[in-house]
Parts: C-alpha cells; sequence; structure tokens
C-alpha cells in the first residue's frame, strides 16, 4: 500500500515539476497579423477579422504608424515591439499575397516553412510588446487550460478507492481492461485517423486553396528572443534573398 | 477612405461564393451533435457513480432524473465558470482550425462517441475530440504545435494517478473520521 501511494504520489510530482518548468518556456500562439489601429477596434471579433484583413488595410499610413499585432483567435492583441513590427513590415512588403495573414508557429527551434505553399516565413518576436492593458499575454500565459478527461478521473478514483477498500481482487481487471481501458486508450488514435482521412478525400473531392503560413513566435525572454531572432535573420535572407 | 470601407469592400471580393458560409452553419450541427454524444456518453457515469454508491452505502438510491438534472446543471456551470481555457487550447493553440477542418473533426468525434456510449464503451471525448484536432494538424502538413500537445499528453498521463491518488487519500480521511 506504501509503495504503491508512493508511486502515484512521484508521478504526480515529477508532472507537476514539468510542467513548472515548461511554465518558464517560450509562449507559443496563433492567430493573424492585424496593425494596432483596426484590430483595437475589431478585437472582439477575434479571428472572423483577423482572417480577412487585407494587405491594402495593413498598408494604410495610419495604419503602418500603430504598428502591428497579434490578433487571437480568442480575441486578445498582442502587440509587437519595435524588432517585430520591423519584421512585419518586411514581411508585409515582401509578400505578394493580398489578404489573410494567419501567424501559426511552434516554438523557437521548430520555426520552419509549414507547407510547401508557403513562401514566407518569418518570426515577430516580443519581448514585452504585447498589450499588458487589454489583459493580453501576460494573463494569457497563466490562463493554463489543458483538456482533461473526466471520464479517466471517474476511472482512476474508481480504481484507487475500490483497490484500497476492496483489494487487489475486489476489481474484475478483465472488465476493466477489455470494456473500459481498450476503448479509452484506441478512441483517441482512432478520431486522429479519420479526421486526417476524411479530411484528405474531402480536399482531393473538393480542393480548398491552402493559405500561405507566416509564422509568429512571442517570446518572453531577452536571451530567448536573442536566439529567436538570430534564427529568423539567418531563416529572412534565405528565404527573401 | 477609412478602414471600415476597406474591409467591407474586400469581404465582397473575398466571398464571392457562399461554402465557406454553408459550412459554418454546418459545423454548428456538428458541434451540437459532439456535446449530445457527451451527454449520451459522460453523464451516464457520473450518475452511475452517484446512484451505485447510494445502493452500496444502503441509503436509498433516489430518482436517476434527479442525478442526470444535477449533474446538468454540474457541467453548465463548469463550462461558464472556466470552461473557456480548456476552449482556447483546443482551438487556438495546437493548430489553425477552419470550419471544413472543425466540421470534420466534430462530426467524426460525434460518430465515435455516439455509438460507442450505445455500445456500452465508455470514451472519453475530451480525448477523441483533441485526437481530431491533432488529425487536422497532421492533415494540414504537420502544422501542430507539439509543445502543447506534450503539454495536454501529460496532463492526460497523469489524470488516472492523480484521480486514485486522491481519490484514496479523500477515502482514508473519511474513514478515519467515522471511526473517531
Amino acid at each position: 500500500m506504501r509503495v504503491f501511494t508512493a508511486v502515484l504520489f512521484m508521478a504526480l510530482a515529477s508532472a507537476l515539476f514539468a510542467r513548472t518548468v515548461q511554465d518558464n518556456q517560450s509562449q507559443t500562439l496563433n492567430g493573424y497579423l492585424v496593425d494596432v489601429m483596426c484590430g483595437a477596434k475589431h478585437a472582439s471579433e477575434g479571428a472572423a477579422f483577423g482572417s480577412q484583413y487585407t494587405k491594402k488595410c495593413l498598408n494604410m499610413p495610419a495604419c503602418v504608424q500603430s504598428g502591428y499585432a497579434l490578433l487571437t483567435a480568442d480575441n486578445h492583441l498582442l502587440h509587437f515591439d519595435s524588432k517585430g513590427n520591423e519584421q512585419a513590415t518586411k514581411l508585409i512588403a515582401a509578400t505578394d499575397r493580398e489578404k489573410r495573414f494567419p501567424l501559426c508557429c511552434g516554438d523557437g527551434q521548430h520555426v520552419r516553412q509549414r507547407s510547401p505553399r508557403s513562401r514566407y516565413c518569418s518570426e515577430l518576436g516580443s519581448s514585452g510588446g504585447y498589450d499588458s492593458g487589454s489583459g493580453g499575454l501576460g494573463r494569457l500565459a497563466t490562463r493554463y487550460g489543458l483538456p482533461v478527461s473526466t471520464t479517466h478521473a471517474i476511472v482512476g478514483s474508481v480504481v484507487g478507492v475500490t483497490t484500497i477498500a476492496y483489494g487487489f481482487a475486489g476489481m474484475r481487471w478483465d472488465v476493466l481492461s477489455a470494456k473500459v481501458a481498450l476503448p479509452l486508450l484506441f478512441s483517441p488514435f482512432a478520431s486522429l485517423i479519420l479526421t486526417s482521412a476524411a479530411l484528405r478525400t474531402w480536399n482531393r473531392i473538393s480542393p480548398l486553396s491552402a493559405p500561405d503560413c507566416l509564422c509568429a513566435e512571442v517570446i518572453k525572454t531577452p536571451v530567448a528572443l536573442a536566439t529567436a531572432t538570430s534564427t529568423l535573420d539567418v531563416l529572412l535572407n534565405t528565404l527573401l534573398g | 477612405m477609412s478602414v471600415t470601407a476597406c474591409r467591407e469592400q474586400d469581404r465582397e471580393s473575398v466571398h464571392p461564393n457562399t461554402f465557406p458560409l454553408t459550412i459554418s452553419h454546418l459545423h454548428w450541427f456538428t458541434s451540437a451533435g459532439v456535446s449530445f454524444a457527451r451527454g449520451l456518453n459522460d453523464a451516464p457515469k457520473m450518475v452511475a457513480l452517484l446512484l451505485a454508491t447510494s445502493q452500496l452505502s444502503g441509503r436509498a438510491a433516489g430518482s436517476s432524473l434527479w442525478a442526470y438534472l444535477l449533474i446538468t446543471f454540474g457541467m453548465l456551470a463548469g463550462s461558464l465558470a472556466a470552461g473557456r481555457r480548456v476552449t482556447t487550447v483546443l482551438a487556438a493553440k495546437i493548430t489553425a482550425i477552419g470550419h471544413r477542418e472543425g466540421f470534420i473533426a466534430s462530426l467524426i468525434t460525434a460518430l465515435l462517441v455516439g455509438p460507442g456510449a450505445a455500445l456500452g464503451l465508455p470514451m472519453s471525448t475530451t480525448h477523441v475530440a483533441s485526437g481530431g484536432i491533432i488529425g487536422v494538424g497532421l492533415h494540414k502538413n504537420r502544422q501542430i504545435n507539439w509543445h502543447t500537445v506534450k503539454e495536454m499528453i501529460l496532463a492526460w498521463v497523469v489524470t488516472l494517478p492523480a484521480a486514485a491518488l486522491l481519490g484514496i487519500v479523500v477515502y482514508e480521511l473519511l474513514r478515519a473520521a467515522s471511526v473517531a
């Protein structure tokens, strides 16, 4: 019993430790490139606004003067700092796209072209240029909401309490594994494979033009920013010549 | 020219046909389908737990209707209170999802979880929906934020032992209290 409890405690503690370590790493966000002036007016529209925003609007003098920002799907407007604005300006000048500038990128080490159709990939660094006034990145980063399964929680607690209350033999392990564990284990993989296959089939029947992907990363620490910026410089030079 | 005018003008040229609008409407239906499937598969687990423990404790089992109503209210309150955090992770932090992808992911989730309930196979709507969203990202040339996925899987792995541990702790505390 003591060994069993100790193992569970260690699993929990290590997970919490891993989570704490990860919290200190860079924050990556998805959204659309907009300018601060129009983005602030239409932030409540989120992706519906960002996905339709055009190069023409991004290039208007008042828009350029206000600076650029990332408009996330949950309606947060994260301002870029001077370095980010500089890179956004480069991107807008270089791209031949007329509308829709999705910003979607992983960690610094994962910055790369996301699809064969991607022509421009950049990283808009922001070491503190986000909009703290409107509850931007600072609060966003702390608001973790990992989707945890209530089913797994119920199964875990039932198994734990039953084992303690009625002993190891008190659980019907054969039923648990066949009727509970297997469907729980395999259903996410089934969903992943079926969704991917269904989309592939649908796009074959009715092609949808894939958007070019611009990549952005909002990094919290100056050290990470320096690393990411140097990566970006190499990348930009390669891509934009 | 004002920015608003520019935006409206562009919208006219951006939507030459109504196809995306149709998919966006259908997406609402498949999302509702996922909610229905979740109700079919998830709520009975909590009701079963409630009624089974009532019977085991020797007390009246009570009405299952009241148990369902209580659990429905709890799920609604939880979703309104803090559900948005999870929504943000699934909707925006794993991969960019359009209406077409969302429609398919929701449809597959509903088709797996709903019949699973009919066959008596407990499935996690959360895991199935997350699997669908990762499937969307894999389809889009692996445009996935693996950092978020890793965190999510870590949370999944921890859920079972953590729930077992908490269950044991609460059970032992209650037993100690009743003995005292």
